[in-house]
């Protein structure tokens, strides 16, 4: 990595406008504006395309009870307008990139927001300008609001329609009592139905700002035009004068297996276990923005969640993982699938099965159990970790394929530690050994540290579904 | 995919290359997708493997990736019609056992690589998609062909196979939405329609009854390079990829005929609806359609495309979108789609998800936005902006391998031209306004819908309520 000015020689004109180059990685290149704006640049001319992300520090972590899903509410309010764009003047965020062809959306999730669009490369100024001006000016009126608000309620109920979804929610909001991933990024129904306008204006307010996002341009674009665009459009808004609030809620160390159920309409079981685990930067509590700055630039070589990728890798990934092999190879399960959270606070490890009809899930509880001790006992073997690991870098690249993939993969980076975890991801990946492995599953997964939960179909719902003419 | 031996090689090299790949000066020669430049046609390789089989190649070295997107003719329409099931089972045990390998060697050797291999099937193709580093690129062109080539169908597998599928069966009657589009094909389209969602009970029995003896005999039957297309994309040299298909897929014989003859059904005259009671759920599902007599290969396809992508194929910023969900509220998700303009007409339809208190709102302002549509048709600028709207996604649609390899598939399975990608955005553009509106009027009768609604929902007065 070179930090030499001389790096930005093709940016001196919007370097003398206040655009300072601050580091670079082939291929990614760092720069930022007065108003504390980072931008991170990659230049990849395959198709005359170009991907444009704008990554804001807020998500549902940010939030308290009587607001849960604001923050995921207020991202659906950004398509609602501005003075310059908007219904009344034909010029409707949406339908302006509609109409250029763009790939668009927006989503939210427990430590970031993020607002993206690929466009033809001639449409990149179209696109800037448009995020520059929805970061600052956006409506938020009332009267959207309300009718804002049904459409996320359906999206809230389309979600209650999946009973994975609705055990995973119960999962996280007991095994997290404290910390804020407690609650589902949606938010609570009676939440989401009676936030008032004035809560989500000033959770914008607090937020969205310069100093609190990243802009992530991926594509066919010149370096120096780029800048300048963005420096034209982005470097009217000031730096917030107030520094941006901190989440400081820590989830205390669990004490003691808990264990829930839900019973609700659906046709298979289902069991999910989860184990709380580090951050992705491998811390074990809440940081702030400096300290998780500071821990990004300088990351620790002692990170156990890459040895936990590779144990979920090990335990899920296809035909011959473990939990595949003790579930569904011998008929308990016909369905498996094991992930560790990569957040910017501790997370959890999950475990889940969609139980075979006819067994009980206290039966495939047991075999998921009984393969954790295994990984913490006998361990993985060496060509088992090296298979694993493979998995992941291959998926890695294949996550990586045009500009919006790489867009996403950074702006994910950016929302938990920075764009060099990005970086070096595959390379710590590749460097666990089975020992490393070993040590993890040893540590995480103890009976006091996990949440069990349960789907059970309920009987008379659900499976009795019939037509009828109305 | 690797041996065992080289399972460990340095990952290290692998990271650099990639990023070495990723620079814009290492893609600098080969540019794909930039449409302009030169012509897109002249840097795919395509060649004719001998049987029937056709393989298209592109080098793109902007990720150590490769992308690969084929199909055979061996799709449900195949089947025969008492053993609804048949050629998905079939497709899926491909991969479940081959005359060389086990299931568990197979999955073993594509897993060390990290590499991944699917068969899935429609109502007309066996559908394959598979991705792997270059450099694993020739074992998975290999793997590929021995499972199409040597399946063994070994007993065991497939009663595994088939439980898991008798749980995804399952599973799917609880899900409104799955429910609502089995309901909207059994009142459009007779049994033995290609587009005919079978009932689960139907499934069940058939899938319950299946034999490796059937599974061989299907396959016997229908596999064959004859209707081999593959797209390869990637991190790739074409003349090795050409070598590599040659050499494995040489003599990969039959079958003796792949075609395909559907009769469009003839269209319902009415309204007719129907609620599938689905207890418990939060959200309801809505279709409101018919079948659309629409093939891939019409004269009007373009026409239809655009009729349709203004009427509703965003949720945002379409026709439906900005009346049902940005103006009342209504719902989270509304589009139109025709399902599958293939070799054959599937069904055109409006889905809507809805709250349980607002289904009837919901298909009144879906059926008053169409109305307003069929009355007065596409503005002028309207259409310009689906033009546009269309070129532009379609260039952004080739950025990515899977992207490239979908669209040279696409133009090969439905003998679009290997100038397709060069020629589609003249295509859209000779497109005129009365097209459109013939379009719209031929294929959009918002007097002659089924609507199915499926959820927990209960009809204030049922069979006496209006549509619209």
């Amino acid at each position: 990595m070179t930090t030499a000015i001389n790096e930005a020689s093709s940016t001196s004109d919007a370097a003398a406008r206040g655009v300072v180059f601050v580091a670079a990685d082939a291929p990614v290149r760092e720069f930022r504006l007065a108003n504390g704006l980072k931008v991170l640049l990659v230049a990849n001319r395959v198709a005359p395309v170009v991907t444009v992300c704008v990554l804001y520090r807020v998500g549902s972590r940010n939030e308290a009870v009587g607001h849960t899903g604001a923050t995921h509410l207020l991202e659906h309010m950004m398509f609602k307008g501005t003075p310059s764009f908007n219904k009344n003047r034909n010029t409707q965020i949406a339908a302006t990139l509609q109409k250029i062809g763009a790939d668009f959306n927006a989503t939210t999730w427990y430590d970031r927001t993020n607002y993206f669009e690929t466009v033809p490369s001639d449409q990149l100024e179209l696109a800037l300008r448009l995020e520059a001006d929805r970061m600052r000016n956006s409506l938020i009126a009332d009267e959207d609001r309300r009718s804002e608000m049904t459409v996320v309620r359906n999206e809230l109920e389309r979600g209650q329609n999946e009973p994975a979804m609705v055990l995973d929610e119960a999962v996280y909001a007991v095994a997290f009592r404290e910390h804020p991933y407690h609650h589902p990024t949606i938010g609570w129904r009676a939440d989401v139905e009676n936030v008032p306008t004035a809560r989500l204006k000033a959770f914008y307010d607090t937020f969205y700002h310069p100093n609190n996002a990243t802009l992530v341009v991926v594509g066919d674009f010149d370096e120096g035009g780029c800048l300048s665009l963005v420096e034209n459009h982005f470097g009217a808004h000031a730096a917030t004068p107030d520094p941006i609030p901190e989440v400081y809620t820590d989830e205390p160390a669990q004490e003691g297996e808990r264990r829930l159920v839900v019973r609700r309409a659906g046709e298979l079981a289902l069991v999910q276990i989860a184990w709380h685990t580090p951050s992705v930067l491998g811390a074990t509590s809440v940081l702030s923005n400096a300290e998780l700055a500071e821990r990004a630039a300088n990351p620790p070589d002692e990170n156990d969640i890459y040895a936990l990728v590779v144990l979920a890798a090990a335990m899920s990934h296809g035909v011959t993982s473990r939990l595949y092999q003790a579930l569904v190879e011998t008929e308990l399960a016909v369905a498996v699938q094991a992930n560790c959270d990569q957040f910017r606070d501790p997370g959890l490890f999950n475990a889940y099965a969609t139980v075979r009809p006819g067994v009980e899930p206290r039966e495939v509880e047991r075999a998921i159990l009984s393969e954790f001790a295994r990984a913490g006992g006998e361990g993985l073997g060496d060509e088992e970790t090296r298979k694993a690991t493979r998995q992941i870098v291959a998926r890695t690249f294949y996550d990586r394929d045009g500009t919006s993939n790489v867009a996403a993969q950074i702006s994910e980076a950016e929302a938990v530690a920075d764009w060099r975890f990005y970086q070096t991801y595959a390379a710590r990946v590749a460097a666990v050994s089975a020992g490393d492995v070993r040590r993890v599953a040893r540590k995480y997964f103890t009976e006091d540290n996990r949440t069990v939960g349960y789907f059970i179909p309920k009987a008379d719902d659900g499976g009795g579904a019939g037509a009828n003419d109305a | 995919m690797t041996t065992r031996d080289e399972a460990g090689r340095d990952a290290a090299r692998l990271i650099e290359s990639a990023h070495e790949g990723k620079s814009s000066d290492a893609v600098g020669a080969n540019t794909p997708a930039s449409v302009g430049r030169s012509s897109f046609a002249s840097r795919v390789a395509r060649e004719g493997l001998g049987t029937g089989a056709v393989l298209l190649a592109l080098e793109n070295r902007a990720t150590p990736t490769v992308s690969l997107r084929g199909s055979l003719r061996a799709g449900s329409y195949f089947e025969p019609r008492e053993k609804p099931g048949l050629a998905r089972l079939t497709a899926e045990m491909l991969v479940r056992g081959t005359r060389r390998r086990t299931k568990l060697e197979l999955a073993g050797d594509l897993e060390r690589a990290g590499a991944e291999l699917e068969f899935s099937t429609d109502p007309f193709a066996v559908n394959v998609a598979a991705r792997c580093l270059g450099e694993d690129l020739p074992a998975l062109v290999s793997t590929l062909a021995e499972a199409l080539r040597e399946p063994a169908f070994p007993a065991d597998e497939l009663e595994k196979l088939k439980q898991q599928q008798l749980a995804a069966i399952r599973e799917r009657q609880s899900s409104t939405r799955h429910r609502a589009y089995e309901r909207l094909t059994q009142l459009t389209y007779e049994p033995a329609s290609p587009f005919y969602t079978h009932a689960a009970e139907r499934l069940v029995e058939s899938i319950n009854a299946a034999t490796v003896a059937d599974l061989r005999d299907f396959y016997e039957r229908r596999y064959g390079g004859r209707s081999l297309v593959a797209a390869v994309v990637g991190d790739l040299k074409t003349e090795d990829v050409g070598r590599q298909f040659r050499e494995s897929f040489s003599g990969f014989a039959g079958p003796d005929s792949v075609e395909i003859e559907v009769a469009d059904p003839e269209r319902r005259e009415g309204t007719r609806r129907e609620v599938v009671t689905v207890r418990g759920k939060a959200n309801v599902d809505v279709l409101l359609g018919s079948a659309a007599p629409l093939r891939r290969d019409a004269a009007d396809y373009y026409a239809a495309a655009l009729a349709n992508s203004a009427l509703g194929e965003s949720t945002l910023s379409s026709r439906l979108g900005l009346q049902v969900r940005d103006r009342e509220g209504l719902t989270y998700g509304i589009a139109s789609r025709f399902r599958a303009p293939t070799l054959a007409a599937g069904p055109w339809y409006i889905a809507v998800s809805v709250n349980p208190l607002n289904v009837e709102r919901a298909i009144s302002s879906s059926l008053a936005v169409l109305r307003d549509y069929v009355e007065n048709g596409v503005g002028e600028e309207e259409l310009a902006d689906e033009k546009s709207a269309a070129i532009g996604a379609f260039k952004v649609s080739l950025s990515t391998n899977a992207g490239l390899a979908e669209a040279l598939w696409n133009a090969e399975f439905y003998r679009l031209g290997a100038d397709y990608v060069d020629r589609y955005p003249r295509l859209i553009e000779s497109v005129t306004r009365e097209e459109v509106n013939a379009a719209v009027r031929k294929y959009f009768r918002p007097d002659h819908l089924t609507v199915v609604i499926a959820g927990d929902y209960e009809p204030r007065t049922a069979g006496a309520q209006p549509v619209a």
